[in-house]
């Protein structure tokens, strides 16, 4: 089956997902695999129309981010491998007029590549702790940059948490329930949205922190992760930056089997 | 009614015709200022209102009707598109007491931007004010108009205030209006218009049936009836529970001019955040206006909010504030209504004269009021044939 949006023809293929207000097929449009979502009625097109609007300004602020970071120093950013690209925007009108994103990740060649992280948990499959710490790294930074946007609100949730394993990528994927907050954010929503995050990690361990610790190091992270959880912290750069000298104290330190640099994601059952 | 809508020509013969304008530079009509100077004296000489503007007059529940005409054959033509009201009540305290100035000068702007996001209907206007119970005329509230010639006449005869008085304001009593006296053709058909309460400061969130008497007059519960609504002032009223019966029938939204934090908090309480559009400056209110009643028809979408206010001459990095604001509205409420697709059209024909009281002939001839199941339309796919329901 194939439908016209404002950009492009799509070929619609399997549905992946659904919920009450969505539902997630997979489409091609030239030789590229894309999300494509659409509401389940016309009444939820709010929903939509407003994830679409969130991600092309989250999309907008990490270009000019980009290019101002790139006068002064090597390397990127790469906020915008934290969230989807718009591919296209419209009222599917010969279907209700539902409201329809087709959506695409940066770098990632095959959208069937991301994963849902709450399948982990339903699979009974646990990282280990540095495969958490890095996931948990790039939710702050994630979190540090939205609020940069003056963008909160977003789900954390591990149904809402997407991951390219082989490439250390994880997405926030749904950002309907976001908004910009112009007059600045309040600081109990930050506070929530990191004590979200950090509870999303433990969620994901499989709540049992005492039981994934291989050694006392561990400790440190694990009681920063619940410190987090329980209390959260209002502001998401020093959460950012708290928890990286806590994992930097890890990976150099002689005793722990920390290791700095890239960690493949590795998984346990339990 | 005729089927005359607002040009800039006919708004520059109105300003002459009421004594509200005079010639610029480049030898165009323009509005002054003081435009209310011969009414404000009047009141303060007679004590009343100008029975257009005062709520409890014309019979206190005000009309938004369609323009049809008899044709020879009996049945009657929808001449100009459906009705639809736009209601905005303006503070006039203290700072905000030029208001009625303002309004008059950005009308022609403020009617082309609607026009530009309300296509096929017919727009009518009813632009009050408020200010605050202690003040001799704490609302103004005018008939819905769609003649330029019309609208200048109701502007000129409000009463402004202009005093400050102490810090909530009365807009309470302007929403009361709004909730339990308008009878609209476009809610008889499962539609909605629209309702702006413009404001600097916070209302009063309960609103004394005393003030309801004064301003609407004795019979005020009996027009409530009237209308047929339900109303039950034994536990006092509440503006929580006024804000829901007026969102039963109209889109409503609080516009707040600056950003003043407690104001917020009280408007954010009372109606819900979603509903709030800060502006900067009530000079742009019309384009703020027009944008949320673009986002909400559906004929704008968020991401074109910020490139249509800078089209409509609002500074860009404005634009950029008041679209993010314009993001948490509900998106596209009024074309996810039942009926949107079946409104009538300039031209659609009427068995006879449409009666929004009795809620007869309220439907061109051939259409019917059944509501088609959403599933149905799925039938034809993009290419008439039958497809898969997504």
């Amino acid at each position: 089956m194939w439908i016209r949006g404002k950009n492009g023809t799509y070929e619609v293929l399997d549905l992946v997902a659904k919920s009450k207000y969505h539902r997630t097929r997979l489409c091609t449009h030239e030789d590229n695999v894309y999300l494509l979502r659409i509401t389940t009625d016309a009444v939820h097109n709010h929903l939509l129309a407003r994830n679409a609007f969130i991600l092309s300004k989250l999309k907008e602020y990490s270009a000019s981010m980009e290019e101002e970071y790139s006068k002064k120093h090597d390397g990127n950013l790469n906020y915008d491998l934290a969230f989807p690209y718009v591919v296209d925007d419209f009222i599917y009108h010969s279907q209700g007029a539902r409201q329809v994103n087709v959506l695409g990740f940066k770098n990632v060649d095959s959208v069937s590549q991301m994963i849902p992280l709450s399948r982990f948990r339903r699979d009974r499959i646990r990282p280990d702790l540095p495969s958490s710490a890095w996931i948990f790294g790039k939710l702050l930074k994630t979190l540090h940059f939205a609020h940069q946007c003056a963008v909160a609100g977003q789900s954390l949730k591990l149904s809402n948490l997407l991951i390219e394993p082989s490439m250390h990528y994880i997405v926030v994927y749904d950002w309907s329930d976001a908004g910009v907050h112009s007059d600045g954010i309040r600081p109990s929503l930050i506070k929530e949205e990191i004590k979200e995050a950090a509870q999303s990690i433990i969620t994901l361990l499989g709540d049992d922190l005492e039981s994934v610790c291989v050694d006392e190091f561990d400790q440190n992270y694990v009681n920063f992760l619940q410190h987090l959880a329980t209390h959260g912290m209002s502001n998401a750069q020093m959460a950012h930056e708290g928890f990286y000298k806590t994992v930097d104290e890890l990976c150099y330190n002689p005793l722990s089997y920390w290791e700095s640099g890239f960690h493949d994601f590795v998984t346990f059952n339990y | 009614m005729g089927d005359r809508i607002f040009t800039r020509s006919l708004y520059s013969s109105a300003l002459a015709a009421h004594d509200c304008g005079e010639l610029n530079d480049k030898g165009e009509y323009v509005a002054t200022t003081g435009v209310t100077r011969f009414a404000e004296q009047k009141a303060r000489n007679t004590g009343k209102l100008d029975q257009l503007v005062d709520p409890s007059g014309f019979g206190v529940i005000r009309l938004s009707l369609p323009r049809v005409e008899k044709m020879e054959d009996g049945r009657y033509k929808l001449l100009v598109g459906t009705p639809m009201p736009i209601e905005t009540r303006v503070d006039t305290t203290g700072s905000m007491g030029g208001n009625v100035d303002i309004a008059m000068k950005v009308l022609p702007d403020a009617f082309e931007q609607w026009q530009t996001v309300l296509e096929g209907y017919d727009i009518q206007v009813a632009t009050g004010i408020f200010g605050d119970v202690s003040d001799p005329f704490p609302l103004c509230r005018p008939q819905f108009e769609m003649d330029p010639d019309k609208i200048i006449k109701q502007l000129s005869l409000m009463v402004p205030e202009r005093a400050g008085g102490d810090l909530p304001e009365d807009p309470d009593l302007g929403i009361f209006g709004g909730a339990y006296f308008c009878r609209h053709y476009i809610n008889r058909i499962g539609l909605k218009g629209y309702d702006f309460t413009v404001t600097d400061a916070p209302g009063r969130g309960q609103i004394s049936e005393r003030q309801l008497v004064r301003v609407y007059g004795e019979k005020f519960l009996d027009k409530i009836k009237e209308n047929g609504l339900q109303f039950n002032s034994r536990n006092g009223i509440d503006l929580n529970d006024v804000w829901a019966v007026l969102l039963d029938r109209a889109h409503a939204f609080v516009i707040q001019v600056g950003n003043n934090s407690m104001t917020r908090r009280f408007w954010d309480r009372y109606t819900s955040s979603d509903r709030v559009v800060s502006i900067p400056d009530v000079h742009y209110l019309p384009h703020a206006q027009a944008a949320i009643i673009g986002v909400t028809e559906g004929s704008l979408v968020l991401n074109e909010v910020a490139d249509f206010l800078v089209r409509s001459n609002m500074p860009k990095s404005m634009s950029e504030l008041v679209a993010n604001e314009i993001s948490k509205i509900p998106v596209a409420a009024q074309a996810s209504l039942p009926n949107f697709s079946k409104r009538p059209m300039k031209g659609d024909i009427f068995a006879d004269k449409p009666d929004v009281w009795e809620d007869k002939n309220l439907w061109p001839v051939g259409d019917s009021d059944e509501v088609l199941p959403s599933g149905e339309s799925a039938l034809a796919g993009e290419d008439g044939e039958e497809s898969e329901w997504l």
